[in-house]
């Protein structure tokens, strides 16, 4: 019966997932920029809630000496997922419930797979969410009080290199990397927080269109703290670091040209790089062939190929997978056990909805009102984007696996506290600029709400341009 | 400015669809191999809620079964176990469970453990109480030539291996010892200490021999290869030669006179044939050999064999490496090969054991496609060896290897299994069959000779070949029989059947 039921929700889980996406899709093609609540969006939340359900029905049938235990978790759980997005429109009405819905969605996969290999991690799991959550509810509110962030370049940047010293002089090592730091119990990664500072000085920095003299700057500390990733060998954050900074300086000059060189001048340091450490090269020969030496360097990379491919498209069923053969499976290789549990059928329904976000976020930067909160928008969307390309390439032998956690899926406190505090991020400048849009449209005849400068006419959107966009989407929908 | 921001929309959009694309070419198109791999820890898993598949023969007789018994420990009250239904012929074939897996048990597990069309078993068990079953394997052996073939091994150590020449199927493959695979666990200790007999071990596939004269296939096929003239190279066999200091005697010190390579060929002489080495030198038997010496990628434990001649070996290795002596070591299997390439006009190909395998509802998949190997000659020296051949039967060493086939009142019918039935199928091949074939005896330090003989039939249209290896069985003309009895039994019974 268990297992009819096992093999049952298999395909249930997938229906899911495909319903979550076409909601998802069909919000996002529907929604006008000041109207963001649709039925589609409550359908998702409603998928996302069923899914919560089925999966813990099944992880109490499979563990029935369990039942007060997963069902109590369960349920605080489930009434997190129900009232979570409810409070954020209440507080926010102008947020994008479509990128809490993926994360919370996301968020919820990750839990349940945890609950599979190890319950107690998976019950810190959501303690880290709820903080999170709760993070990302205030940090709107506290930055709409700060005064313009594009103006403090400077001290963002002194900050990421202090903090990224002090990894050198105090950093203690974990998982293979040098990068964590300890103070009293917690232990960080500052390399979260000088990429998230790192993006927040370029947005500034270029806010005004620059010259390509003004780039030398930027483009030199980015080379210092790529070096510095490097020697960490936290690869991860480099590669991640590197694009990011790529699709910022790319939106401020909108030069492919540049984007060519940084991609050629990037290779050749890579090269240089494979060349140097020997640590890079054992990583490059486990990606082209973990076959060969898969009790040894190939290890990680083969045993992820497993979990993938045995069960195939569907999957071997929740619980039934055997995915703690997989090497660090709740943190890098959450995925593989993902599409071991639930197929990868759901592996790919799981890739969209992190699309989903991603697409959301590039929508926040094509809707900012001024070029600092686009760039900002898009920097920190790709900062989560390649973190998620890089390990689901990693794990799924497409490019050399390099340590970094699958935003929202994988356990992990700091990781989990710096995306959140990413997407509250990406919500204040959606928020802001849907309001900037709406205040706009109240008063047509106001030119502006504050002095016009004689740098800052070029660097904000036109509020015709705004307006006639809102038009348009109007007479859409009608 | 909008649009770069909208070219890095696409740019994200691009990334994760190729991770996807990635994900589906690992779970479809990649999946076959990486469920294969040994290391993966999830193929050696059996469930035990789910019936293992079978193990089935080519006309689908179970050889291995899964079969509920009374367990009042279970809680459903019954458990699996595994029953092998002909142990004494297909030991080596199905392997054995428990004990960790081998053979088809271990090959093809994952298959036997692949639920097909889950959802509807589980139903069906739910409702039904019926088994969830794994997908069954059906084998290229017929169970009854397998066991006929067994028969003939009766109780000498060795082995006999017989395979289809165009395709590449395994007919046929015995070895004697045998264990009982539903004993295994039982008898565990002793089998592994067995150093004697080594039941353990299938000597078809594992077995590595001298192959004796049998060897002169490839020496032949070599001079063919570079200088047809060969053929009718003329030389005085005195029963014994000297070359480079090493002096060579013909089997028994025969002398076999004025010879050309046909009679040299049929007769089976030691002295020609080095001497044909001597003057193609080692590089060039190096490079004929290195085409036959080819790894086959055999679902079964297998040996590889050993060939170890080249340019820096000194005389006396390459006249006996020419004459299969030395140091190059074959196993059955091999020889089998060799000899269906010869078959086949030149063309050895991928020797297989599974045919298809069926799903719950009947339905094939897994189906094997024959596959070449690798072309070892010619077609026309693959004729001409032909020729060579047929004479070792036609006049020569292995006379006793001709047969032909009459109306099913022949003697061999009484040792069928099928006469058992009262019904004797009958709608192969009649009259005379003309079968070419090589003996070979192999000298070695363990005592006295291996008996070899290798053999395809019938010889202008070959349907079987065969390689019969006996241990210490004397000259090679004592393999013959066993031999010539399968070709028959599978000529007449289980050819076109």
């Amino acid at each position: 019966m268990a297992q009819l039921a096992i093999i049952l929700s298999k395909y249930l889980f997938i229906i899911y997932i495909v319903f979550f996406l076409w909601n998802g899709f069909v919000a996002a093609t529907n929604k006008s920029i000041e109207e963001k609540y649709t039925p589609a969006l409550s359908r998702q939340h409603i998928f996302m809630c069923v899914f919560h359900i089925n999966a813990v029905l099944i992880l109490v049938l499979s563990q029935p000496d369990n039942i007060y235990f997963l069902l109590t978790r369960g349920l605080v759980i489930l009434l997190f997922l129900v009232f979570a997005p409810k409070l954020i429109k209440k507080i926010y009405p102008n947020c994008s419930i479509i990128l809490w819905n993926g994360v919370l969605f996301l968020g919820n996969i990750g839990i349940i797979t945890l609950y599979t290999l190890n319950p107690a991690l998976a019950q810190k799991q959501f303690i880290w969410h709820a903080a999170g959550f709760a993070a990302a509810l205030i940090l709107p509110a506290v930055l709409d009080k700060l005064p313009r962030l594009d103006k403090f370049g400077k001290i963002y940047i002194i900050t990421a290199i202090v903090l990224l010293i002090s990894t050198l002089i105090f950093g203690n090592d974990e998982f293979g990397s040098r990068n964590w730091i300890t103070i009293g119990s917690l232990t960080f990664q500052p390399s979260e927080v000088v990429k998230l500072l790192f993006i927040l000085y370029l947005s500034s920095v270029l806010s005004q269109n620059p010259s390509p003299r003004q780039l030398m700057t930027p483009t030199v500390l980015c080379a210092v703290i790529l070096l510095c990733f490097v020697a960490q060998k936290d690869l991860g954050s480099a590669l991640i670091f590197f694009m990011s900074f790529m699709v910022v300086v790319y939106i401020a000059t909108s030069k492919i040209s540049y984007f060519a060189i940084g991609t050629a001048v990037a290779s050749l340091g890579a090269y240089i790089a494979y060349l140097l450490f020997p640590h890079i090269k054992v990583r490059v020969s486990a990606w082209l062939d973990p076959w060969s030496d898969i009790s040894g360097k190939g290890y990680q990379i083969a045993h992820s190929l497993f979990a993938i491919a045995t069960y195939g498209l569907t999957g071997a069923g929740l619980t039934r997978g055997y995915s703690t053969s997989i090497p660090v499976v709740d943190r890098d290789f959450i995925f593989s056990a993902v599409c071991e549990e639930f197929g990868v059928i759901f592996g790919i329904g799981v890739v969209l909805v992190f699309l989903m976000i991603f697409l959301e976020g590039a929508v926040g930067a094509l809707n900012a009102h001024n070029r600092f909160l686009c760039m900002f928008c898009a920097g920190l969307t790709s900062l989560l984007a390649f973190q998620t390309f890089v390990i689901l390439g990693g794990v799924t032998k497409l490019i050399p696996l390099t340590g970094v956690t699958l935003p929202f899926v994988s356990y992990g406190g700091t990781s989990l506290m710096m995306c959140y505090v990413l997407i509250a991020i990406i919500q204040w400048i959606y928020q802001s600029c849907v309001r900037y849009a709406q205040t706009a449209e109240e008063a047509p005849q106001q030119p502006k709400k504050r002095k016009p400068r004689k740098k800052q006419q070029n660097d904000d959107i036109s509020l015709d341009e705004v307006l006639s966009y809102n038009k348009k989407r109007r007479q859409k929908q009608k | 400015m909008k649009k770069s921001v909208k070219t890095v929309f696409w740019i994200y959009t691009l990334l994760f669809f190729i991770i996807i694309i990635n994900l589906i070419k690992i779970s479809v198109f990649d999946r076959e191999k990486i469920i294969n791999n040994p290391y993966n820890p999830r193929i050696s898993n059996s469930s035990q809620n789910i019936m293992r598949g079978s193990i089935l023969d080519a006309d689908e007789v179970p050889i291995a079964e899964t079969v509920r018994y009374e367990n009042a420990a279970d809680p459903r009250g019954y458990s699996y176990k595994r029953v092998y239904n002909y142990p004494a012929a297909f030991a080596h074939i199905t392997g054995y469970t428990g004990n960790g897996k081998t053979g088809v048990e271990s090959e093809y597990n994952y298959i036997m453990e692949t639920v097909s069309n889950e959802l509807y078993q589980s139903l069906a068990a739910v409702i039904a109480k019926k088994d969830i079953r794994g997908n069954d394997v059906v084998l290229t052996i017929d169970a009854d030539l397998q066991q006929y073939a067994a028969q003939q091994l009766g109780i000498s150590k060795g082995a006999i291996v017989a395979l289809e020449p165009d395709s590449g199927k395994i007919l046929a493959m015995v070895s004697y010892p045998y264990y009982d695979p539903n004993a295994v666990a039982d008898n565990w200790t002793q089998l592994n200490s067995d150093e004697e007999n080594s039941p353990l071990l299938s000597r078809a596939a594992q077995g590595l021999y001298p192959p004796g004269s049998t060897f002169k296939i490839i020496t032949a096929a070599s001079a063919l290869e570079n200088d047809p003239s060969l053929l009718n190279y003329q030389y005085y066999c005195e029963g014994e030669d000297n070359f480079g200091g090493k002096v060579l005697h013909c089997y028994n010190s025969i002398d076999h006179g004025s010879e050309d390579m046909n009679r040299a060929f049929a007769y089976s002489c030691n002295t020609y044939f080095a001497k044909i080495g001597t003057m193609l030198g080692a590089d060039k038997l190096r490079n004929t050999a290195d085409k036959f010496f080819v790894d086959p990628n055999f679902p079964l434990e297998y040996s590889k064999p050993l060939f170890m001649l080249n340019e820096d070996s000194p005389m006396h290795e390459l006249v006996d490496t020419s004459i299969g002596q030395g140091k190059t070591l074959v196993s059955p299997l091999f020889m089998a090969m060799v000899t269906g390439a010869v078959a086949n006009g030149g063309s050895m190909m991928q020797p297989y054991l599974l045919d298809h395998s069926i799903n719950n509802f009947g339905f094939k998949e897994n189906i094997t496609i024959p596959s070449k190997l690798t072309q070892v000659m010619s077609s026309d020296d693959a004729a001409k060896l032909t020729e060579l051949m047929k004479q070792v039967v036609s006049y020569g060493t292995a006379e006793d290897a001709a047969f032909s086939i009459d109306g099913g009142s022949d003697d061999i019918i009484s040792d069928s299994a099928l006469s058992e039935s009262g019904v004797i199928p009958q709608n192969g091949l009649s009259g005379p069959i003309t079968v070419a074939g090589k003996t070979g005896t192999a000298e070695n330090s363990g005592g006295a000779d291996h008996a070899w003989f290798v053999a395809f039939a019938p010889a202008d249209n070959p349907k079987i070949a065969v390689a019969v290896l006996l241990e210490n069985a004397g000259k090679g003309s004592k393999a013959v029989p066993a031999a010539r009895n399968v070709m028959k039994y599978y000529l007449s019974y289980c050819y076109n059947k």
